[in-house]
């Protein structure tokens, strides 16, 4: 199904909510990117990654927060690679993208915090995932990203599910409106 | 994890290696995940390897793929 499709996903959510009840937890993890230099990008390519990365996160928060309202209770988890903070070359649009979420996060906490609804940002960095390999083709220079880092490697999806699970859960009630860098020391301020 | 068992959770790209890890975890504790992806086969996967890691059988499958908690 396509987050980008508003009508779509108040459907998709539907069909959860039918079969399990209302969500409580909405993971916005969904994103997408492709290398290139700002100038060598275009309008049609600018309007995907939003898509993807932004109006996705828009659409889902939009249609699952009323019934997190209406519970009283809600976790809303956004995922807003470092990229967004640390603004690597070649990523621009992506970056603005990531960036916009932390920014929607930050505004959301703040709306709904009096409903018990928590909205945070996990920010991993470079991960050793699909996405990279096709960001980073060359092994080399993937290489050089691991012993870059302050651990000395790329980070794994495993390295992100602890803190995900900690910030959809009760243990993190009174944190709202935080962007949370996994990235092995790589990004310390923001 | 303290207040997670039987919560409703949905992970959007929960095809991808990441959407997969979480889609797992929070499904290991005992949340129902709603796995949404562009990439229908992709979230077909991830509901498989947790299936085939957990020995649960009984998914939903809808326009997306619901995940009952697992069993421990």
């Amino acid at each position: 199904m396509d987050v980008t499709d508003y009508s779509a996903t108040v459907a998709a959510v539907k069909d959860c909510s039918v079969s399990v009840g209302s969500c409580e937890i909405l993971v916005n993890n969904a994103g997408w990117d492709q290398f290139g230099e700002f100038l060598d990008t275009t309008p049609e390519r600018w309007g995907q990654v939003i898509a993807i990365n932004l109006k996705s996160v828009l659409n889902l928060c939009h249609i699952v927060l009323p019934t997190l309202k209406q519970r009283g209770w809600g976790r809303v988890i956004n995922m807003a690679p470092d990229a967004g903070r640390a603004i690597p070359p070649g990523h621009a649009v992506y970056s603005a993208s990531k960036g916009a979420l932390i920014a929607l996060g930050k505004s959301l906490a703040e709306e709904l915090a009096a409903n018990d609804i928590t909205v945070n940002a996990i920010c991993p960095g470079p991960n050793n995932t699909p996405l990279l390999m096709e960001l980073v083709p060359e092994p080399g220079d993937r290489d050089a990203l691991a012993e870059s880092n302050p651990m000395g490697r790329l980070g794994v999806p495993e390295d992100i599910v602890g803190l995900a699970a900690f910030l959809a859960s009760e243990e993190s009630a009174y944190i709202t409106g935080q962007a949370i860098s996994v990235s092995g020391g790589r990004t310390t301020h923001g | 994890m303290r207040g997670l068992a039987g919560r409703k959770a949905i992970v959007t790209g929960g095809g991808g290696e990441i959407g997969q890890a979480i889609s797992l975890r929070l499904s290991n504790e005992g949340c129902y995940v709603g796995i949404f992806d562009i990439d229908g086969d992709a979230a077909a996967n991830t509901a498989r390897r947790i299936v085939a890691a957990r020995g649960q059988s009984t998914l939903r499958w809808t326009s997306q793929i619901i995940l009952p908690p697992l069993l421990r």
